[in-house]
């Protein structure tokens, strides 16, 4: 904005200051508005939730307030109840808001674009304009799901799944939904192009492969997974739009009857083809949605420990082997759809070989607590509480892992709970922890401890207090995707208690986060001014002043002259030593 | 870029990797591409197995136009790879012209697949009508589809964008280099769908 002396800029000069300075494409800018946008679709997701949770602790009971809101009339909501086609609306798009909208682009959108390029010495990403359009991709894939709202007959509501023939036949929603999802594919692809030439060709003098910090190798292999992953997705959904929109039988059965009517299609198409398509990629993004964020964890755990991490180069192995191996386990998603047992048995194989190098990060992050001088700071809490959780999610995946053990698990409450355990106190714990570490570099300001710990507890055990009671109705075979939460089902009986349970813990998840939203708002505009590093980190973002540098992040040359992780070196005064810092002189 | 070694890239390298940026976007973007591709190829050869008597593809497209179809792409390739070398040797104006001439070829291509769809639909062979037509429109239009971009985007580069030209040769240079390897890209692929299709 060019400052014209004499004259105050009214609110017109105002809202183009403010456009000018959002259309910018560096990857500050972009990084905080994946931020600010995931976080939004977090809480949507997350209200979405709370109505399921209503339902399954008072099924057919009216939502409170949802007259007030809604009127008595709601399509949805009649005289506030939620009905069961809108039950269904609210899973899946709870699901894929998650996955899609919130999740993955915290980790790989806020996070990856605004720290990869600091944490690697770069001025910025190497196609700016890319970082731009892929944000602005994501954004209205999302806008474009959320509108499906809006559409005739609700929103899409065949789960984040979208199996035909169902999604095929089901009302206009799922068209805004296969939209969407194109949307995101575009972002995915743009932001992985862009993310792995600015770390192959960015990287400052001196940062080797092997000094670049864990966090920017999972963010490589995220956009790895990305590039080559989606594009499935994309040509799947194309597919299936075909099938909605023109009428052509790429997932539709010869001789379909739904409601006691055959179904006017050609048919002889495979519903299963979906599910491969569908499979191939999703099975890569869970690990886009746990990489970032494990390596968010890797960054806060090795900075405060103070000492050096403890077999980096295995870590780095096992994240690229982890990269190559999530191609070839997709079909542990459907061993009960009868497509024979050799093919079980061999996705059966690869999805126990998949389990190690998660073993081996695991244990990684866990084996230099020992014995280390650990500051319990907020981030490090969060850290320290997303190693079990990550844990738990994992190890309960191994019975789904097994062909036998998951005819009984399949599709139940046990799954539900199993990969909660990794994206909800997993990846989010992460991103809390993740949003404590670099608030300072991010705003120059520390968030407060005290609203970190009263946020931290209650969210640990709430968290808990919701996702476990799941294993336990699951194994007694309580349903996914149930309207009544398992109430028409005797063998639920014994388990129907815990859906209450589960709920208010859910509900008292809810209040907890207003310690979060508080911290930062409170932070934004007055917490202690924090220097340009705060936390004694090695790595290169701490190089950079607090906030760093609007254009290039960095107040001159960057040359780096050893790993990420070198704290307490012996023969030095401070138990760190800067990635960038000159050499030390015994 | 007059101070160059002959033969030598006319874009800048970076020395430990070895690649320019651009280029480098350029092959990551093509293994989407191709996943994207390969992803339908998938769809085919399912849907092929899975169908009780697929059509003999020679009986329903027409052959001549096949042809036709798969030496554009192929001409086309040609131009850009002339083109390549043309910028290689630090003739830009020739390179131009070679381009021109890829886009020349590419729109006889689009006519040509447009051709063959209006005689499809006038027989009423619509998508709907079997999964052998469904996925044939599918592989086809898409591949058409970004035919079309890559073309549009190839032509305004030697069109309005050539003032690049005067502002960051090498700028230039990489960006037609990138079209023209992504013009290879769809040369092959559109083999592949000419065999998928015909054979
Ligand atoms: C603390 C927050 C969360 C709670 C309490 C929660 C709760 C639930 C519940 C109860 C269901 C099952 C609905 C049903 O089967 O009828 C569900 C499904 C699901 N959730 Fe969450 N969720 C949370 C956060 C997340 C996050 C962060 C993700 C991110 C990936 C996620 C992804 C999913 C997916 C993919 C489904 C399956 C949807 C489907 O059936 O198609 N959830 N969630
Ligand atoms: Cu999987």
């Amino acid at each position: 904005m060019e400052e014209r002396p004499g004259r105050k800029p009214g609110l017109g000069g105002w809202a183009r200051a403010a456009a000018a300075r959002l259309w910018r494409a560096d990857h500050k800018t972009v990084g905080l508005l994946y931020g600010v946008t995931a976080f939004g679709f977090l809480l949507t997701g997350f209200l979405l939730m709370l109505l399921l949770r209503w339902q399954l602790a008072h099924p057919g009971e009216p939502v409170p307030g949802a007259t007030a809101l809604l009127g008595p009339n709601n399509p949805s909501m009649p005289g506030g109840v939620i009905t069961p086609e809108f039950y269904n609306s609210l899973g899946a798009m709870h699901g894929t808001i998650m996955v899609f909208l919130a999740v993955a682009p915290l980790g790989v959108g806020a996070f990856g674009v605004y720290l990869t390029p600091l944490l690697i010495g770069a001025r910025d990403m190497a196609f700016p304009r890319l970082t731009r359009a892929a944000y602005l991709a994501y954004l209205a894939g999302g806008l474009v799901m959320l509108a499906g709202f809006l559409a005739p007959g609700g929103a899409a509501r065949s789960g984040w799944t979208a199996y035909p023939p169902l999604a095929v036949i089901e009302p206009m929603g799922q068209t805004f939904w296969l939209l969407g999802v194109l949307g995101v594919m575009i972002a995915s692809v743009l932001h992985g192009v862009n993310m792995i030439a600015t770390v192959v060709q960015l990287r400052a003098p001196g940062m080797t492969f092997m000094r670049m910090p864990l966090f920017v190798w999972s963010q490589v292999v995220s956009a790895f997974l990305l590039l080559l992953a989606f594009p499935p997705l994309g040509a799947a959904g194309l597919l299936q739009l075909m099938d909605r929109a023109v009428g052509t039988s790429f997932f539709m059965p010869s001789g379909l009857v739904v409601g006691g009517d055959v179904v006017e299609v050609s048919g002889g198409g495979s519903a299963l083809l979906w599910q491969h398509l569908f499979w191939f990629l999703a099975h890569p993004e869970v690990y886009v949605l746990i990489l970032p964020a494990i390596g968010i964890v890797a960054e806060i755990v090795a900075n405060n420990i103070r000492k050096p991490l403890w077999g980096y180069r295995a870590v780095v192995y096992a994240t690229l082997f982890l990269g190559v191996m999530s191609f070839l386990v997709w079909a542990h998603h459907m061993y009960l759809t009868g497509m024979g047992t050799a093919i079980s048995a061999f996705f059966q194989a690869t999805t126990l070989i998949i389990s190690v190098p998660s073993i081996v990060v695991l244990t990684s992050l866990l084996i230099p607590l020992w014995g280390g001088a650990i500051r319990f700071t907020v981030p490090m809490l969060y850290a320290l509480a997303f190693l079990p959780m990550f844990a738990i999610g994992g190890l309960t995946g191994l019975p789904l892992a097994f062909a036998m053990t998951n005819i009984h698990l399949h599709d139940t409450y046990y799954v539900i709970g199993h990969f909660h355990y990794i994206v909800a106190p997993g990846a989010l714990f992460a991103f809390f922890g993740g949003v404590h570490h670099w608030f300072p570099k991010i705003t120059g300001r520390k968030m407060s401890d005290f609203l970190g710990k009263l946020h931290f507890w209650p969210t640990l055990v709430l968290m808990n207090a919701i996702f476990f009671p799941m294993f336990i109705q699951g194994l007694a075979g309580v349903s996914r995707r149930l309207y009544d939460g398992g109430m028409t089902y005797a063998h639920a009986e014994p388990v129907l208690h815990l859906n209450a349970f589960m709920s208010y813990a859910a509900f008292a998840l809810a209040v907890a986060q207003i310690a979060f939203v508080l911290n930062v708002c409170w932070s934004v505009w007055r917490g202690a001014p924090a220097s340009a590093n705060p936390w004694e980190a090695n790595t290169l973002e701490w190089a950079a002043p607090s906030p760093p540098v609007a254009e290039g992040n960095f107040t001159g040359p960057i040359i780096v002259r050893r790993g990420p992780y070198e704290y307490s070196p012996p023969g030095h005064d401070a138990d760190y030593l800067p990635q960038h810092a000159p050499e030390i002189k015994p | 870029m007059s101070a160059q070694a002959p033969g030598a890239a006319p874009w800048p390298i970076r020395p430990d990797t070895g690649m320019n940026t651009a280029r480098l976007g350029m092959w990551l973007f093509l293994a989407a591409e191709a996943m994207f591709f390969g992803a339908l190829f998938s769809a085919y050869v399912l849907l092929r197995t899975a169908h009780p008597a697929w059509p003999q593809g020679t009986a329903v497209f027409s052959p001549a136009l096949g042809v036709g179809a798969a030496a554009a792409m192929a001409v086309g390739s040609l131009c850009c790879w002339r083109g390549f070398r043309a910028l290689r040797s630090g003739s830009p104006t020739v390179a131009r012209a070679w381009f021109a001439a890829a886009c020349g070829a590419g729109a006889l291509f689009l006519l040509n697949v447009w051709t063959q769809h209006g005689i499809l639909r006038e027989h009423g062979m619509s998508p709907r009508v079997d999964t052998f037509l469904a996925i044939a429109h599918v592989l086809a239009g898409a591949h058409a589809v970004h035919a079309a971009a890559g073309i549009a985007v190839l032509a305004w580069f030697i069109g309005p964008g050539w003032r690049l030209q005067a502002q960051t040769p090498e700028r230039q240079a990489v960006r037609l280099a990138n079209g023209g390897l992504y013009w290879h890209f769809l040369t092959l692929t559109w083999f592949c769908v000419t065999a998928a299709l015909y054979a």
